[in-house]
């Protein structure tokens, strides 16, 4: 198959990225900067719809 | 409870009603008109004849009417209003230059009614996703810019310290489309090179903008019912920059067999394989939430929508992943099998997902909730039911095309007449479908118009 | 905080799209650029450019394809719809009309496969009059039924004295000039 160089030359571009991409992933792991991680995952509730209240029944009956 | 935090979330969702649901009841608009296009054209397949003196319906015009009306009417409108809703949510900042964003809607539904008009009249640019003239196009695009705008504004005015995921997937498009929109555009194009950009725009249309509003959504809507977080942030993070690699280098694989260069399918091959890997990074992340829950399936329709469509984002990126392999396309390249993979993730991942967001959505910003909650299992059973129909009906039929097409020992003719049982079994799917949106659109207009029966939603105030 | 600034986000976000588009359409691009069209290959003559305006007017692209491809990826060649296609037979298409979809056959070699006017004619008038298990929608608004014929008339069908209008003639025009079955030159 007969790639053009510039070609060859994105894909190496596109692999160091994603080495440097990889890097800082490790980095930040091993720096304590993802430890709070799960902490963004929780930023989608609040003191009215906290964790554990699921927030939509509207097939649920009304209690009379 | 902590009374200044439900008024906040209140005021942010009333803050952002009036763009939002301009927005919702336009794309409603739209899907109706694009349903009815799209169920008369696949009628044109079992009555060849049907109107065949009318011009302005017939096939090749009301088929590419069907699929922009679709595309960039309901999917799009449906879309930019969910996700104006999300940032000022997600942000928890109030919506900026709403001004903008009423603007944007009345932009883009003059550049869908300029653009559908012209391609009806017969004023088509016959390229494929990309037919409407370029003054409908630059309306389109223009509309997107505003949007855009509004939510940029939005982001710069937020109160978070932390980014949620869907939030990544929002502003990554915001850059990607325009840039995509614009330079596929561009009317400096011809030869092999054309159809190069042609479906690299066509394939980054959904990976740029159609795939990320699905997944932000998603993102969100999953935790956010159930009551539990994303389960493993890790994989998002993984997930979006995968996802952002790979998907961009997709397109190609429209055009295997065809008369580019080797290298340059071979590359599309393997980037469309690649994608499993964001795709199982979302996929994990989406079960683990939700297992243990699905009883919640039960008892909210946004969850219902939500996870169909979730589940079916899977489906349709492993059926593509093999589908872009050489001796797959060998056989399904050309057949009603891309037809059917492309319903798959326009309508049961997408669509569905958008369903479940509007379902949300709607009531918490028009404060008032929806009535008939049994039309609302009518509409998801019609849904599901009519696109799971539709996928297997034109996927087999596409399959068993592709099998007597290679076959140079069956006339060509009758291959044709091989797919007709499942183009009408696909008739048939599209009417279970406007089942579903006709309900949708009714439902929807009573919320609107606040009549019918005020429900209060079970277990809350 | 997951991205340390938000400008390694956009830097991100940026380089994939420019990295795809390089990859897909910059450097393909460049390479097709100097592909000459094909000796053989004439430029589209005026009725022929306005038979393909019309051609895209009428969505032909949804159910046709222009793309012969080689033995191994399917029966394109055993079905005799022309040797591979190669890059320098599109040179002067704009837009492309490769199309994805085989309701209908192959129309990159058309001409050389039915070369007769009144063939054509009276499949666009109607399909199944000249295939019955044909899908293919009619287009009898590119006809017209006359009075009384003349000379110069096109007719189609004499029995109503349908005769081929400008539209029709040109758009067949377009389509017997699709024959590429020159053989190729490098």
């Amino acid at each position: 198959m007969n790639v053009p160089p510039a070609v060859l030359v994105l894909l190496a571009v596109a692999a160091c990225g994603a080495a440097l991409a990889l890097a800082a992933f490790v980095w930040a792991v091993r720096n304590g900067q993802l430890d709070n991680s799960n902490a963004g995952a929780l930023v989608i509730f609040d003191d009215e719809e906290p964790v554990g209240t699921p927030t939509d029944q509207l097939f649920e009956q009304r209690k009379p | 409870m902590n009374p200044e935090q439900v008024s906040q979330r209140q005021q942010l969702d009333e803050a952002s009603s009036v763009p939002v649901l301009l927005y919702f009841a336009t794309a409603v608009f739209w899907l109706l008109v694009g349903t009815l296009l799209g169920v008369a054209a696949s009628l044109k397949f079992d009555l060849p004849n049907w109107l065949g003196s009318i011009p302005e319906l017939t096939f090749g015009r009301i088929r590419p009417a069907h699929l922009n009306v679709v595309v960039y009417g309901w999917a799009s409108l449906a879309g930019a209003g969910c996700l104006a809703w999300l940032t000022s949510r997600l942000c928890l900042a109030p919506l900026q230059l709403r001004g903008c964003l009423v603007a944007s809607v009345v932009l883009w539904n003059l550049g869908l009614i300029y653009g559908t008009g012209s391609l009806l009249l017969g004023y088509s640019l016959g390229v494929e996703w990309l037919e409407f003239p370029l003054p409908a196009a630059a309306l389109i695009g223009a509309a997107f810019l505003l949007f855009a705008a509004s939510i940029t504004a939005t982001f710069r005015k937020r109160t978070v310290e932390h980014l949620y995921v869907s939030l990544w997937y929002v502003m990554a498009s915001i850059v990607w489309f325009p840039l995509l929109y614009v330079t596929a555009n561009l009317p400096i194009y011809s030869g092999v090179t054309h159809a190069a950009v042609n479906w690299w725009y066509g394939h980054n249309a959904l990976g740029v903008w159609f795939t990320p509003t699905g997944l932000a959504l998603a993102y969100y809507f999953i935790p956010k019912v159930i009551g539990r977080p994303v389960y493993s942030y890790y994989l998002s993070l993984l997930g979006f920059w995968a996802f952002a690699l790979f998907y961009n280098w997709n397109g190609i694989h429209h055009l295997v067999g065809g008369p580019l260069p080797t290298w340059l399918q071979t590359i599309s091959i393997i980037a469309s394989v690649m994608m499993g890997i964001p795709v199982m990074a979302v996929a994990v992340n989406h079960h683990l939430t939700t297992v243990g829950h699905f009883s919640l399936l039960r008892t909210s329709p946004t969850l219902r929508f939500t996870v169909f469509g979730a589940m079916s984002y899977t489906a349709v990126s492993v059926q593509g992943s093999i589908e872009a392999l050489r001796s797959m396309q060998e056989r399904v390249h050309f057949t009603h099998y891309t037809i059917g993979h492309a319903h798959l993730g326009v309508y049961a991942f997408l669509t569905m997902i958008l369903f479940g967001a509007m379902y949300y959505i709607t009531p918490r910003v028009a404060r008032w909730n929806w009535p008939h909650p049994r039309l609302i299992k009518a509409h998801f059973w019609l849904s599901a039911t009519g696109i799971l129909l539709y996928v297997a009906a034109t996927c087999l039929g596409g399959w068993l095309q592709g099998g007597a097409m290679n076959d140079p020992k069956t006339p060509f003719v009758d291959v044709v007449a091989l797919t007709r049982p499942y183009l009408t079994t696909r008739t048939v799917s599209g009417i279970l479908l406007g089942g579903g949106h006709l309900i949708f659109a009714y439902l929807f207009v009573r919320v609107l118009t606040r009549s019918g029966p005020r429900r209060v939603e079970g277990g809350e105030e | 905080m997951i991205f340390i600034r938000l400008w390694v986000f956009f830097a991100g976000v940026l380089a994939t799209i420019f990295l795809g588009w390089a990859a897909l359409v910059g450097v393909p691009g460049l390479q097709l650029r100097s592909v000459p069209a094909q000796p053989d290959l004439r430029p589209y003559t005026f009725e022929q450019m306005h038979g393909r305006q019309i051609y895209i007017r009428e969505g032909c692209l949804y159910c046709h394809s222009q793309q012969t491809r080689p033995e191994g990826f399917g029966a394109d060649q055993k079905r005799l719809w022309g040797r591979p296609a190669v890059p320098g037979d599109y040179v002067y298409d704009q837009p492309h009309l490769l199309g994805t979809s085989r309701t209908g056959p192959d129309l990159l070699n058309i001409g050389a496969r039915q070369p007769s006017r009144d063939w054509h004619f009276a499949h666009l008038y109607n399909p199944r009059a000249v295939a019955p298990k044909s899908l293919m929608p009619p287009f009898p608004w590119l006809f017209e039924e006359k009075a009384s014929v003349g000379p110069g008339d096109v007719v189609v069908n004499a029995d109503r004295n349908v005769c081929a209008t400008r539209e029709a003639q040109d758009l067949v025009e377009y389509l017997l000039g699709l024959n590429h079955t020159y053989p190729v030159k490098r």
